[in-house]
């Protein structure tokens, strides 16, 4: 007498399983990078030198730090604008008021 | 003999482009515990219609319907759901098999919205299985079972949740004699534990087996009883 | 929730029945998680590792601005800042960009004394003669650099066509670490009479002033002080910096991502439609299943778990595929478009910030929509009639 089997597909559960155990293993293994990853050195680096702007493009060689080779960059001016555009696109220009130090030339001799 | 259902001045219209049709008209009819009732009539007299009403899976347009006490048409979709999962068993003329199942999951299917097979409901759908000459393929695919096969397979699963009441639709239609006598024979041993069974043929070797209770004819929307 | 484990069987059952359909499915949603996936990762594990190395950095940076440019500042200057309260250090600072034509690129040169070089290096007894230098693992790898080899700088001012004694040619002393390239990949440390030579500037001149403020708190009042003892003076927070970076950042990651709507937009109309139209063996089995005693609520249910598992599925795939495309094959392509063009470009050894409420979320944020997609399709599969269903006439 034929006994009543499992629930199909198998196949199907196998892969949930499957997949489940790959997330796990993502996440450990993502987990031993962040533990296994030492910036003291870099660290040290950067305290030395002052500088922490990130070496990536030409392109956005303006973050490299606000005074630049581009004398039109948006971080010449407005370094802490939620906006990209120093002009303003949909925000308008920041004008240094909220927390930063971007203000421009005071109007003090020695 | 305990009254299984009722069919109290059951009418039933449908809608036919702008007007409606009259399918049942003032249909009144009673089956009992342990009676074998066969609605005979031609292709088209509304017999499928009147199945579909006494079995509770669809609802009269005027008229009303009892089922072991209950008046169906006043229940909610969900409760009128259970009612014709616990009370009725039914067997469709087209079987209404789920073809790329195998034929045990087809057996199941009635149990899943209730937490599938219990211990005791996995034996009775062994029992089953044994009782109808299907164990030797109950993991095969339902597609791939005879036209016999799938007939008992189909009666089988009307039996799973224990009815008081089974309905077939037209249960020989594409059989040929033997299957149609195996199953004559299964319905014989049905109504002699206590099931009220309502059968629809045009058949008339069926209406003519020496176990059937009553015969009533249904023409032009009416039943006139024998 | 036996009810519920009973129909998540069937849900299953039903989606590996119609395995073409469901493969599909899972793909787009694998597809458009692990695009949109591999963006979010690469950023935000740019951002904590940009975050942490900023953390090193000095509170306070003073330049000096003269008619909106700037200027360099004076040891007076240095000086002046000394006696601030809350200032434990001022820092001369000797530094710029030198462009070198074979490169065609800017370098970054820092004169650093004896201390910041042996901090640098971390040897307490180190030093840097004046014509060594310290390379950036970036700059080294592109000039095929190694310690103990030459290197031919052109300072400023010099045209090398003209005047070949102008180039200077330096002894490379060692590389600095690989994980420091994100911030010093091509920068060049030198002494600080070295620095200037090449620089070209004159002894005594200072580019910034680098402060080191303790309490972090009295950064605002340091600056304020800054701003009126020095003439022409622009301060910047390292606050400042890391919004910047972050600003920038995040508005190329949300133009990336923008690219990427039509794509999912395209995916969730494709969904409907395909969970929508339900074909002929489809209807006759939901016919099937509410004939056999199913409620509209029990196959309303079922068909959301085969949407919620499909989903799931989905979403975990692309997650994976997104997380195995950033961290472990380094996001060809992806990284170009998000980093931007350069001559000099790092191999980024970025740190992931997935963890287990991350993937959570993810999944959950992938699922819910597309379980929400379904639901009107699903309800009205569930609300067939069964017998129209099962004779194909709903």
């Amino acid at each position: 007498m034929a006994a009543i089997p499992q629930a199909r597909p198998q196949t199907t559960w196998a892969a949930a399983v499957l997949v489940v155990v790959m997330l796990g293993a993502m996440i450990v293994d993502a987990e031993r990078r962040r533990s296994s990853t030492d910036l003291s050195e870099a660290r040290s680096l950067i305290h030395a030198t002052g500088q922490a702007d990130l070496f990536l493009s030409s392109g956005s060689r303006w973050l490299r730090h606000p005074h630049t080779t581009e004398p039109s960059a948006a971080s010449a001016d407005a370094p802490d604008g939620l906006d990209v555009d120093p002009a303003g696109m949909i925000i308008p220009g920041y004008d240094g008021a909220r927390g930063g130090r971007w203000l421009i030339v005071l109007p003090r001799s020695r | 003999m305990s009254v299984v259902v009722v069919l109290d001045h059951v009418t039933k219209r449908v809608p036919d482009g702008r007007t409606r049709r009259t399918i049942l008209s003032e249909l009144s009819l009673e089956i009992a515990a342990g009676e074998l009732v066969v609605v005979q009539g031609p292709s088209g007299s509304g017999k499928s219609t009147l199945l579909a009403i006494a079995g509770a899976m669809s609802l009269p347009t005027s008229g009303t319907v009892t089922l072991t006490g209950e008046p169906v048409s006043r229940l909610r979709d969900a409760h009128r759901a259970e009612l014709r999962r616990d009370v009725v068993g039914f067997v469709f003329q087209e079987l209404a098999l789920i073809g790329s199942m195998s034929l045990e999951e087809n057996l199941l299917l009635p149990l899943i919205p209730t937490g599938g097979a219990s211990s005791a409901q996995k034996k009775r759908i062994e029992a089953l299985l044994k009782r109808f000459g299907l164990s030797e393929r109950a993991r095969d695919l339902a597609a791939s079972a005879s036209g016999g096969e799938r007939q008992r397979l189909a009666i089988a699963r009307a039996l799973v949740r224990s009815p008081k009441l089974l309905v077939l639709d037209e249960p020989t239609a594409h059989l040929d004699a033997e299957n149609t006598a195996n199953v004559l024979s299964v319905l014989t041993e049905l109504r002699s534990e206590g099931l009220a069974i309502l059968v629809s043929t045009h058949d008339a070797r069926v209406a003519a087996h020496p176990s059937i209770d009553r015969v009533v004819q249904l023409r032009t929307g009416s039943l006139h009883g024998s | 929730m036996k009810r519920i484990r009973a129909l998540a069987s069937y849900a299953v059952s039903s989606l590996s029945r119609r395995r073409g359909r469901s493969l599909a499915l899972i793909a787009s949603l694998a597809l458009s998680t692990a695009m949109s996936g591999a963006i979010f990762l690469l950023s935000t594990s740019l951002d904590a590792t940009a975050d942490t190395l900023a953390e090193a950095m000095p509170a306070l940076v003073v330049q000096r601005m003269v008619a909106g440019r700037p200027a360099l500042l004076t040891h007076a200057d240095a000086e002046a800042m000394r006696d601030v309260p809350s200032v434990r250090q001022v820092t001369e600072r000797v530094w710029g960009y030198l462009y070198q034509p074979a490169l065609e690129s800017n370098v970054v040169v820092y004169g650093l004394d004896q201390a910041a070089i042996a901090e640098a290096m971390g040897d307490r007894d180190a030093s840097l003669a004046d014509d060594e230098v310290l390379v950036g693992s970036v700059l080294g790898a592109a000039l095929g650099l190694r310690a103990g080899d030459r290197l031919a700088l052109v300072p400023a001012g010099a045209t090398p066509s003209d005047d070949h004694a102008a180039i200077l040619v330096l002894r490379v002393r060692d590389l600095l670490p690989e994980r420091a390239a994100l911030v010093h990949g091509d920068s060049v440390i030198a002494s600080p009479p070295l620095a200037r030579q090449l620089l070209g500037l004159a002894p005594g001149d200072v580019v910034d002033l680098a402060l080191d403020v303790f309490p972090p708190e009295e950064a605002n009042v340091v600056a304020a002080r800054a701003l009126e003892r020095i003439v022409g003076a622009r301060v910047i927070e390292r606050d400042a910096l890391t919004r910047r970076r972050t600003v920038t950042f995040d508005a190329r990651a949300g133009l990336l991502s923008a690219t990427l709507l039509p794509l999912l937009l395209a995916m969730l109309l494709m969904t409907f439609d395909r969970l929508s139209g339900l074909g002929a063996l489809e209807r006759k089995e939901i016919g099937i299943l509410k004939a056999v005693g199913w409620s509209t609520r029990d196959v309303l249910t079922a068909r959301m778990l085969e949407s919620g598992i499909l989903a799931m599925l989905g979403a975990a795939l692309g997650l994976l595929a997104a997380y195995a495309f950033v961290f472990l094959l380094g996001a060809p392509g992806l990284s170009d478009a998000y980093l931007g063009w350069s001559n000099l470009r790092p191999e980024l050894a970025l740190v992931p910030t997935l963890d287990l409420d991350l993937v959570l979320f993810t999944l959950a944020l992938v699922t819910l929509p597309f379980v929400a997609v379904s639901v009107f399709p699903a309800w009205r599969a569930a609300s067939l009639d069964p017998e129209r269903a099962m004779r194909g006439d709903a």
